[in-house]
């Protein structure tokens, strides 16, 4: 089964260089979605989303027109399921952050920018969705 | 009737000074029946401290005296305090006559009359409105600092992660389609700017603040 990734963060340069990392680190084997705010990312997820396909989102929080949070408010009911896995990845060294992060169920990491090596190889490792990469 | 001696007399002088010298304003009120107290001796340091002189403010009642500027709750504290003849103690803002406020302290404690009954009340008034102030000025900064370290980590990292990121892929000879050497340089080049306004931005933030607390 194929794992779609989407990576959603306002800064261009930031999104070009964790998607050079995912392809590299092989996360994904298809080329990685860009989206520059929640709102794109969420319209896309409502109009092409497919129950038969997985879904792995690198969440940066501080976005315009719908951030971090809003999108995770917005993809709480049901529909998605266990196919849509977050992983926040964010400049925010704040302990509040991550404390309110594990608040939603969906939310299965919690990253610093930027990603590194290291920290794809740790996604590779998450419960969650290791057996993506076995 | 109590019959002093030559010591208890001097015993009662003593005590007598410390209210009349003490810069805490002194007021003793009595009870009136079942309406409520009553001023009947206000020492200097309150007529001092509220600008009223002493003809003004015998026979006024304290809660009416603080109830005019006292948020409900406090002024609750206090009749529930003098029902029960319980002692309290509240912080609330008066006036002076002039109409100027001012944040007082104030302690109130009933005074056993030696038979098991409450006729008097003493009320204890200390100025705290520089403390107040202090403090006010305190939590403003405070406040500032917190929004200060919310820019720390939400936006000064945002740069910096990205020249880390930028650097990494640099130094793993990375050269892609997506992003020449080129690009990642000119990239570095310009989050490293972005990073030196920010800095500068907190810097004269937090001189503003300084300049502020020094006032």
């Amino acid at each position: 089964m194929n794992l779609n990734v989407l990576i959603v963060d306002d800064d261009k340069m930031i999104t070009l260089l964790h998607k050079v990392m995912v392809v590299k680190t092989k996360i994904c084997t298809t080329p990685p979605l860009l989206f520059s705010d929640g709102k794109m990312a969420l319209e896309f997820l409502l109009s092409e989303y497919n129950p038969e396909e997985r879904y792995l989102v690198l969440l940066d929080i501080n976005m315009p027109v719908l951030n971090g949070w809003e999108f995770l408010d917005s993809i709480q009911p049901e529909r998605f399921a266990n196919n849509l896995f977050v992983i926040i990845v964010t400049s925010s060294v704040d302990s509040s952050d991550k404390l309110k992060a594990k608040t939603y169920p969906q939310v299965i990491g919690f990253l610093e920018k930027p990603l590194r090596s290291e920290s794809c190889e740790f996604i590779k490792t998450m419960p969650s969705i290791a057996p993506f990469f076995a | 009737m109590t019959i002093t001696t030559g010591e208890d007399e001097e015993r009662l002088r003593l005590l007598e000074s410390v209210i009349l010298n003490t810069t805490d304003g002194v007021l003793i009120a009595e009870n009136d029946h079942n309406q409520d107290p009553k001023i009947v001796f206000v020492n200097e340091a309150f007529i001092k401290m509220s600008g009223y002189n002493k003809e003004e403010i015998i026979g006024l009642s304290p809660i009416g005296f603080f109830a005019p500027d006292a948020s409900s709750d406090e002024l609750a504290k206090l009749k529930d305090a003098i029902d029960k003849c319980e002692p309290c103690n509240i912080v609330v803002k008066t006036s002076k006559k002039n109409g100027t406020k001012y944040w007082v302290n104030v302690s109130v404690a009933p005074v056993s009359d030696g038979s098991g009954g409450f006729k008097h009340w003493v009320y204890i008034q200390r100025d705290v409105n520089n403390r107040r102030r202090h403090l006010q000025a305190l939590e403003e900064q405070n406040k500032k600092l917190k929004e200060i370290a919310w820019i720390q980590s939400h936006v000064v990292r945002a740069p910096l992660a990205r020249i880390m990121g930028l650097v990494d892929l640099l130094s793993e000879h990375h050269d892609s389609e997506e992003l020449s050497n080129n690009q990642i340089i000119e990239a570095i080049a310009s989050s490293a700017n972005e990073l030196d306004n920010i800095i500068r931005k907190i810097v004269q933030n937090t001189e503003n603040v300084q300049n502020q607390s020094s006032l």
